[in-house]
């Protein structure tokens, strides 16, 4: 079901924890999942030190060929009826809301800060997130649709760094933790 | 990272919050065009 048509389960948003990493530079800073090691482009945390942003799905552009019957629609779902298949391929699970199913997409974060495995290295910060929308809780952390930072938590040794980040985006920053 | 097996999915309202460190905005004051009906009955 999409986000939108449904009667919401809560208000309060769910808090995440997680690690980025940073730049800054004299224009502002920005935050880089960890996956995404090259921080020279657009993240998609960009913008979430001021509020709620959206999570896109990148599997659009990289969408397959269906394989269709001879109406045009793809064997997957009647593959399920059938019970040949558990769900429908991941194809057909678009277009999606952001966190998809049966897709990788989405904001993620493990549920508490001493779950996250952050890598060693001076440009590494932690931070406490709020997820909203579409929320695929997971056993130890989340997926969701729409995220926004709410503190940055600095690694010991690299408070300067990080201290000179949270003034650029404007986010309280917490005190630094043991790596 | 391992966020592990998918327990269920929840739809949480996007409630917008005003930044707390937010200034309150100055209202300019505006002339009132009309003349106030009270004063106009004192006696002068």
């Amino acid at each position: 079901m999409q986000g939108l048509e449904r009667v919401p389960d809560a208000i309060e948003p769910l808090i995440g924890y997680r690690a980025w990493y940073f730049a800054v530079d004299r224009h502002g800073g920005s935050l880089f999942p960890i996956g995404m090691p090259d921080p020279s482009g657009w993240s998609v945390w960009d913008g979430a030190q001021n509020g709620w942003v959206s999570a896109t799905c990148r599997r659009r552009a990289d969408v397959r060929q269906p394989r269709l019957d001879a109406l045009g629609r793809c064997l997957c779902r009647q593959q399920v009826a059938l019970g040949l298949r558990s769900m429908p391929c991941s194809d057909c699970d678009d277009p999606h809301l952001p966190p998809g199913d049966y897709c990788s997409c989405g904001f993620y974060a493990m549920r508490t800060l001493a779950s996250v495995e952050e890598p060693s290295g001076p440009n590494v910060i932690l931070g406490r997130v709020e997820f909203a929308g579409k929320v695929i809780e997971c056993i130890s952390g989340y997926r969701a649709e729409r995220a926004r930072i709410a503190e940055l938590i600095p690694i010991e040794g690299t408070e300067r760094h990080a201290m000179r980040l949270a003034n650029r985006l404007g986010l309280p920053l917490a005190q630094a933790i043991a790596p | 990272m391992n966020i592990g097996e998918q327990v269920r999915t929840v739809y949480i309202e996007p409630i917008e919050e005003p930044p707390p460190t937010e200034e309150p905005s100055l209202v300019e004051r505006v002339p009132d065009p009309l003349p106030d009906p009270r004063r106009q009955l004192d006696p002068a």
